[in-house]
């Protein structure tokens, strides 16, 4: 037994773990806060930045070392502890620092505004919002779903009142509902969320930018009749009133929100629009479909929005 | 002093000679407010114990709270004085009407003052005794200057050198008159500019004169007299000088309410001394001592030695001195009794006993003086004995004025002799200049109100109802405690902030500040506003003078207006009904369209808006209220633009940051009614990429620089593209010709519709080209597509690298970002993939159509997307310029056969490939950030321009020219300075040179700074002296990653912690 003396002892703090769990035995390493996904991205560079100590443990806290035997045969024999390390800070999962996390969030939190604001526009001026007004908004909404969540926790008794009217008043509640970023999800598809969102609620006046689209079709699909289509079955109650027009052109026309400029040159008929960006799959396919691929639907603009 | 009621002022308009129009400028805290309430108090509208206290033209609550001024407010006043018509006639009463406009005088309001001095005939420049000349005292008297005003100069304050300062009175009279004579060498420098400008212009006059004469000398015999009428005429600066002999300097306190001329003093001693009055006046200023034995004037020379007081400390300080002494000075300051006993039986004044017992000593001084030496006494004497009177100062100020009009010329001369020789008839041409709009809030419009004249009694009667009202109303609107609170605190001056609910139902009007130049105008009348751009060679061009109907005229009475049913010329009136008309903030009204004159046009309004914010409503629902708020506020306030930007930013210039404050709590209690939020405005960035001396190696060895080959990632599409920067003189060719490229894309269309509908297509672009010509601005001259092309082609043949560029025009598929940008992509594919730019559109048709190959099909995706990549670069999203993009082949594998189907999936692939190949080809090269730019001319005096060099350097400007202004001591500096280091550099240069130097920001473009974002040291020897890390803080890299952070994309480097072993160890 060694006898423990202070000059003899290391005490680590600040400690953050990454383990790795390999050959029925976990594996740990002392790391320094907030410096492990810097590495992982390859902006910290030096391994003495990020590593505490240059050892292999099988429990830091208690400061158990991992023996070479059991490395050897997790690892395999002759492998350097050093590459042993870098295999654990590689692929061992690890504990996100309150700051790493933080900034993490924070980033994707500036995404996720500026994506919304980039494809949001004043409907009334087709102007832009800037990100400060988006921020805005979506905060008065994730502080009003907050809101909603702490009445129905804090007064179950009231709830019970208005049960039957909130069973009225929910189904036209919007479904989408918006409560601050996450840090699991891609910022594009919370984006997209945060946009169903902020519509639903419209706190300010937003609607999609429109995109613009140009689709081309030769003239004699144009006038045939839509064909009994097997894919819109499903959506055949909705679509019962639009299969009134009946031809390709009306069916086209009906996706178009406004339409810039319409002529027919030759064989060809052009036509060029603006379309809600929700509605240019379903009108990308369809024009796909029904002229076999002859017509197209080209993108001229993504984001239509005012400009001076 | 007796209520004047407005009927009577009305009354006394008629009379044009008998109406003065001054305004009283100052620095800021000279005590301009104060000496308006003395003369408030004459004319009975608020106490007399009160004037210099209350400020009453500071209506506003901020003015109020802060005690300074910040908007021009007019008000009319009545005097009245005996007066002789000549020296030997009896005097007899006349009556006067002095209309008074109180300008702001802190810098950040230069331009209220503008406004107000555009209306006057004549000025009153104040000068606080003790701080003496100041900076904004130098840019009234400059303006007054150039707006040919008559000044009278206030010496104010005298006052604090008794009480503060505990100067002799010998003392005080040096002070005095160092302090003239620092005025006076303001306004000689004035005055030498213009001599030296007078001489350039007339040696320049000269020279052509030589030059002419000795063409034609042989016929010309008589050229000896035609040189000799040609001696430069020597101008006398003698009448432009202040001097208190000459009756234009008043010495005063107008917080003690006393002022005298020197006439005044000559006056009183006239008989005391034997003296007779008109000497007295010459020698009572100056080096003059009386003999105190043969009682006679000496001068300086005749001293011989003894030491004398000169006569204007004898006579005049002295007693002045004495005063103060005998009432507020003394032992413990409570004066002297006996002594004070014998100054009042000296002066032959009488004071009230509840007076003399007061405790108060100042109630005493100020007794002694108001019966003594009454400041408005002296002052309106003044004003309007030495001021000119409308018709005698149009004659003198507007001949100028015509002559620097827009279209001078054309001016119709009726209107011209109107004005200049001020006819009122009816029948005359009417011209009123509007100087500027003011809001008022619909309850305070006369109309709204009782009228007639309103009696103390009475109107206490109405304020009682009014809180009561309030009261009520409150009450009813639920707390009835807090209601009641805050209506009396609405009633008491101190706390002047309204109640919200009064203030939500009140309409806001805009009235303008106007004066009349010639002819009468009534209600009901129809005249023409002349908007700011209006000439009269060419008076219907749009936008044409719109016609109005007088709504109502008022005459300005502080915070209170009073209904005019006509106005004749030579007044300063406010007029409604105006508000439909475009007229934006100062505008000329005028009763004929034809000949009609602009004076808006020549207004320079002092210096343009530079401190930019971005205005964003607290509670985002309100931005509508905060738009229409915006819009309100630019049009009543001559300084204030507001601008909306494509990136959704409402911007608002204002001219200083406390011009900026007083616009948002005008936004926030009046126009807008909601939480309005300032802060830093968005700066634009633009990148690109340039070949730099220094590259890392290509990343791709084999394909060489700026190529690589894009996979998708179904591995079905192989794309391989090139990038190379564009020359730039090519680049600024493109950016300069956006509008060309945007009107070759709509002929296009034109001449395909033109195609499908007639045969006769190879005409038609001529004939529509005019018309798109037409469309875009003319300020920028397009060229058409055949110019463009033969152009573009003829700068890529001047540029270095003439080989590589070589008939590339024919080959450019598209530009971008937005089809108009300043990057060109490149068809360089075997068989000509894509539609070009500059071909004729049927043959696009032709190949599309010939052309199946499902390659072809991805051509308007790749364009796409080289739109996309263009738009957002790689540096930090911010549209890129100056790049070619060569499209070199277009590859898709063959096992799979590209079915309908698959054309969605490929789209968004082939999409991401192209636009990720791009980014990565770009970073190939050296990339770099391009900072918009602000052109900065500052003008300084030569003691500030070494701090001035400080700030510039500091916020990384770069100086380009200096020069100095002939016949001033002023410089002006031209620099460059990024958008990005602007924020608060207006304030900054004003705080740090004292206000001395005027910075004027204009957008200059965009330029490239030389800095790679991802620079770090990699060769051997900046590895040696940088060290790894860089030492050196890359300015470029800072700029990127502050954009990066703001959009949320990733910022390289350790941005949590840096060392690892510095962090904060918290206890467990």
């Amino acid at each position: 037994m060694v006898i423990q003396q202070p000059s003899g002892q290391i005490k680590l703090t600040n400690v953050s773990l990454v383990r790795l769990k390999k050959g029925k035995k976990r594996f740990e390493i002392a790391c320094y806060k907030n410096k492990v996904l810097e590495w992982r991205q390859g902006i910290e560079t030096d391994l003495d930045n990020v590593l505490q100590i240059p050892s292999v443990f099988l429990n830091v806290s208690k400061g158990q070392t991992a023996p070479a035997a059991e490395l050897a045969k997790a690892f395999g024999a002759g492998v350097k502890t050093d590459a042993i390390i870098l295999e654990i800070l590689r692929k061992g999962e690890l504990q996100v620092g309150e700051k790493e996390r933080s900034a993490q969030l924070e980033r994707v939190h500036a995404e996720v505004v500026s994506i919304v604001a980039a494809k949001l526009v004043d409907p009334r001026t087709k102007r832009v919002y800037t990100s400060g007004m988006i921020e805005k908004a979506l905060e008065m909404l994730s502080s009003q779903a907050h809101e909603a969540v702490n009445d129905k926790t804090n007064r179950p008794e009231a709830a019970d009142e208005e049960a039957t009217a909130a069973a009225a008043a929910l189904p036209q509640k919007p479904k989408h509902h918006w409560t601050g970023v996450v840090a699991t999800k891609s910022a594009k598809s919370q984006a997209l969320e945060a946009m169903k969102a902020l519509i639903a609620a419209q706190p300010i006046p937003v609607a999609r930018a429109r995109m613009k689209l140009r689709i081309t079709c030769p003239t004699g699909v144009l006038k045939q009749g839509v064909k009994a289509p097997k894919k819109e079955a499903g959506a055949a109650a909705d679509d019962g009133e639009h299969k009134a027009p009946g031809t390709v052109k009306d069916k086209i026309m009906s996706f178009i929100e406004q339409v810039e400029k319409q002529d027919v040159e030759g064989s060809e008929w052009e036509v060029v629009g603006f379309v809600e960006p929700g509605a240019f799959k379903g009108l990308s396919d369809f024009v796909g479909s029904e002229t076999k691929g002859q017509g197209r639907v080209e993108v001229l603009d993504m984001a239509v929005t005012h400009e001076d | 002093m007796p209520v004047v009621n407005p009927e009577k002022l009305a009354k006394l308009q008629q009379n044009a000679d008998d109406v003065r129009n001054i305004c009283i400028l100052a620095h800021v805290d000279h005590g301009k407010t104060s000496l308006t309430d003395a003369l408030l108090a004459t004319n009975g509208i608020i106490s007399p114990k009160l004037a210099g206290k209350i400020r009453y033209l500071d209506s506003r609550p901020d003015e109020q709270l802060r005690g300074i001024t910040m908007e021009s407010s007019a008000i009319s006043l009545y005097f009245s004085m005996l007066r002789r018509s000549a020296p030997e006639a009896a005097p007899e009463q006349k009556e006067y009407l002095i209309n008074l406009i109180d300008s702001p005088g802190h810098i950040d309001f230069s331009s209220e003052v503008s406004t107000a001095s555009r209306l006057c005939d004549g000025a009153v420049v104040l000068v606080d005794a003790v701080e003496g000349v100041c900076s904004q005292t130098v840019t009234v008297l400059r303006q007054a200057w150039t707006e040919k005003l008559k000044p009278l100069l206030v010496i104010n304050k005298i006052d604090r050198l008794v009480t503060e300062l505990k100067m002799t009175p010998g003392e005080a009279y040096i002070h005095l008159s160092k302090l003239l004579e620092q005025v006076n060498a303001v306004l000689g420098s004035f005055f030498q500019g213009e001599r030296m400008e007078e001489d350039l212009n007339w040696r320049e006059r000269m020279e052509e004169r030589v030059a002419a004469a000795a063409a034609k000398e042989t016929k010309l015999a008589d050229q000896q007299s035609d040189a000799g009428d040609l001696q430069f005429e020597e101008r006398d600066d003698e009448e432009l000088y202040f001097a208190p002999e000459k009756n234009n300097v008043i010495f005063g306190s107008a917080i003690d309410g006393w002022a005298f001329t020197v006439r005044q003093f000559a006056g009183l001693y006239e008989k005391k001394l034997g003296i007779k009055r008109s000497i007295l006046e010459k020698v009572l200023w100056g080096s003059f001592y009386l003999d105190p034995k043969t009682r006679k004037v000496l001068g300086p020379k005749h001293l011989k030695g003894r030491t004398l007081k000169p006569l204007f400390v004898q006579l005049v300080l002295d007693q002045i001195w004495a005063v103060y002494n005998a009432t507020a000075g003394g032992d413990c300051s409570k004066g002297d009794p006996v002594m004070l006993e014998k100054i009042t039986k000296s002066l032959n004044l009488t004071i009230p006993p509840h007076v003399m017992r007061s405790r108060d000593p100042r109630l005493l001084l100020t007794t002694v003086f108001a019966s003594w030496l009454p400041l408005s006494v002296a002052l309106l004497v003044s004003v309007v004995e030495s001021l000119p009177s409308p018709r005698a100062a149009q004659a003198e100020r507007l001949p100028d004025i015509l002559k620097e009009v827009p279209g001078a010329e054309s001016v119709d001369p009726k209107i011209k002799e109107a004005m200049v020789s001020f006819k009122t008839g009816p029948s005359d041409p009417m011209v009123a200049y509007v100087s500027k709009m003011v809001s008022v809030p619909e309850s305070e419009l006369p109309e709204k109100r009782r009228r007639g004249p309103m009696s103390g009694e009475e109107a206490r009667e109405m304020a009682r109802q009014k809180r009561a009202e309030a009261a009520r109303t409150q009450a009813a609107a639920g707390d009835g405690v807090n209601g009641l609170e805050s209506a009396f605190a609405n009633a008491s001056l101190d706390t002047p902030v309204p109640a919200e609910d009064e203030k939500e139902a009140e309409q806001e009007h805009l009235i303008g500040f106007a004066r009349i130049l010639s002819g009468t105008i009534s209600v009901g009348d129809e005249i023409y506003v002349i908007p700011p751009k209006f000439t009269p060679a060419d008076p219907f061009a749009a936008p044409a003078p719109e016609k109005v109907t007088v709504g109502a005229l008022y005459m300005l009475m502080g915070r209170n207006l009073e209904s005019l049913e006509s106005v004749p010329a030579g007044v300063v009136f406010g007029i409604r009904g105006l508000e439909g008309s475009g007229i934006l903030k100062s505008g000329t009204l005028c009763s004929q369209v034809e000949g009609a004159v602009n004076l808006a046009g020549i207004a320079n309004l002092g210096g343009r808006p530079i401190v930019r914010v971005a205005l964003e409503p607290v509670n985002p629902a309100d931005l509508d209220k905060m738009i229409k708020g915006l819009h309100l506020l630019v049009r009543s306030d001559p300084c204030a633009e507001y601008e909306q930007f494509a990136s959704g930013e409402h911007v608002l210039l204002t001219a200083g940051e406390l011009h900026l404050e007083r616009c948002l709590t005008d936004l926030r209690e009046r126009f807008a009614r909601c939480e309005i939020q300032a802060g830093a405005p968005i700066v634009p960035y633009r990148e690109t990429t340039i070949k730099a001396e220094e590259m890392r190696p290509p990343a791709n060895k084999d394909l060489g620089r700026g190529v690589v080959a894009g996979v998708t990632s179904s591995k079905q599409v192989t794309i391989r593209l090139r990038v190379k920067p564009l020359p730039s003189n090519v680049t600024n060719f493109l950016i300069e010709n956006s509008h060309g490229i945007r009107a070759l894309y709509s002929e296009k269309k034109g001449v395909s519709e033109a195609n499908s509908s007639s045969a006769d297509a190879p005409s038609s672009p001529q004939d529509e080209k005019p018309e798109v010509d037409d469309e875009l601005s003319k300020a920028t001259q397009t060229l058409c597509a055949d110019d463009l092309r033969t152009q573009l082609a003829s700068h890529f043949d001047t540029c270095k690298d003439r080989e590589g560029w070589k008939g590339i025009v024919d080959h450019i598929a598209a530009f971008g970002p937005r089809r108009t940008g300043p990057n060109l992509l490149v068809d360089a594919t075997k068989d000509g993939l894509f539609s070009r730019a500059f071909a004729p559109s049927d043959a696009d048709a032709a190949r599309n159509s010939d052309t199946d190959s499902s390659a072809a099909h991805l051509c308007d995706k790749i364009v796409y997307a080289f739109q996309l990549a263009t738009h957002r670069g790689p540096l930090c999203h911010e549209p890129v310029q100056g790049l070619a993009v060569f499209i070199e082949d277009v590859t898709i594998a063959s096992d799979h056969a590209a079915s309908s189907d698959d054309t969605g999936r490929l789209t968004g692939e082939v999409i991401k490939t192209v636009q990720t190949s791009i980014h990565k080809a770009f970073l190939d090269w050296s990339p770099r950030l391009l900072l918009a730019m602000y052109s900065c001319e500052i003008q300084a005096s030569t003691d500030v321009l070494g701090r001035v060099y400080d700030v510039l350097t500091r916020r990384r400007g770069r100086v380009q020219s200096e020069s100095m202004k002939e016949g001033t001591p002023f410089f002006t500096v031209q620099a460059l300075l990024p958008v990005a280091e602007s924020f608060g550099f207006a304030d900054d240069m004003r705080k740090r040179t004292s206000g001395a130097a005027q910075p004027q920001l204009i957008f200059a473009g965009f330029e490239v700074l030389d800095e790679d974002p991802f620079w770090t040291p990699f060769t051997e020897d900046d590895l040696e002296d940088l060290g790894e890390l860089a030492d050196r803080e890359n300015v470029a890299k800072r700029y990127m990653d502050g954009v990066r952070r703001r959009k949320g994309l990733l910022v390289e480097g350790r941005n949590v912690a840096t060392d690892a072993q510095k962090q904060k160890t918290l206890k467990r």
